[in-house]
């Protein structure tokens, strides 16, 4: 999956999460996909709510770069108009794969957001 | 004389006709189907709805996404939603296999892949050999049902794909 550069404040290594005192969460756990154990190549990409900076945790990091607007597509009607929150808002092709766009400020709208945050 | 026999036989043929009365033409209204299976039921769409067949491809799931919705396919550079309408029907879950394929429907402005266990065939059938749904159907069913037909000996259940896609976007009360 990608996310927009913008949304994006800074991305460090968990342990400087923990160092820094910045929360952080998984990002598999937030969505309800299997997780096992941390790999070492995960990344924590910084995201700003309100005063305060959240952590997610991905696996690994791929890529940062450009990509043309043009090659963006919204995800199929049918997925956008399903009820129930989805931090998903569109996708590209990669090949023969595709790519999720993931809008990480929706992430808090996700019951899991929610339950870990009063937890 | 072979001509003079032809041009009598024909006359004689047209005096027949004529004797008999006029014939009326009947044309039987004909509808396309695409006639689909789910694990070991039948199913059809109107193939005026059904824009393409597929084979079956790698599906890149949706994380959050309802069970009946595995993913998502890259279709030559569309991405589009893939439907498993076997768990929806109260069917067995369907196996992949080289038969399997994935339909794409579209109606009321949304459009979507649907996993088909096997296409079995596209045909046109006179609609009047399409009849009402059966009440014994189960009410999961039966309000995704337009009716019914038999074809080579099978029941073939007609789904309305605009009411499916209506349905899948209503939230459970």
């Amino acid at each position: 999956m990608a996310a927009d550069a913008a949304q994006v404040e800074g991305i460090m290594n968990p342990g400087q999460a923990v160092q820094q005192g910045i929360s952080f969460r998984r990002l598999s756990e937030l969505l309800g996909t299997d997780c096992g154990p941390v790999p070492v190549s995960s990344k924590v990409l910084l995201c700003r709510d309100g005063q305060e900076l959240v952590g997610f945790c991905v696996d690994a990091l791929e890529a940062i770069g450009p990509l043309a607007t043009e090659v963006l597509r919204l995800l199929p009607e049918l997925l956008l108009r399903l009820p129930g929150a989805r931090p998903f808002w569109g996708a590209f092709t990669r090949g023969k794969d595709v790519v999720l766009l993931i809008d990480l400020h929706r992430l808090k709208g996700l019951k899991s957001y929610k339950v870990a945050a009063t937890a | 004389m072979r001509d003079m026999r032809s041009s009598e036989l024909i006359i004689e043929e047209l005096k027949k006709q004529r004797e008999k009365g006029p014939t009326v033409n009947v044309e039987l209204e004909m509808v396309k189907i695409v006639i689909f299976r789910l694990a070991d039921s039948f199913f059809a769409f109107p193939g005026g709805e059904v824009k393409e067949i597929l084979p079956f491809m790698d599906i890149f799931p949706i994380p959050g996404s309802p069970e009946f919705i595995p993913g998502v396919i890259n279709n030559r550079g569309d991405i589009e939603s893939v439907i498993n309408l076997n768990g929806f029907l109260g069917l067995a879950a369907g196996q992949q296999t080289s038969s399997s394929r994935i339909l794409i429907v579209s109606a009321s402005g949304m459009r979507s892949g649907i996993a088909a266990d096997e296409v079995l065939d596209v045909v046109d059938v006179p609609c009047q050999t399409i009849k009402p749904p059966l009440l014994t159907l189960d009410n999961d069913r039966k309000e995704l049902v337009s009716g019914e037909l038999l074809y080579n000996d099978r029941t073939i259940v007609m789904l309305d794909i605009a009411l499916l896609f209506r349905k899948l976007c209503t939230p459970d009360e």
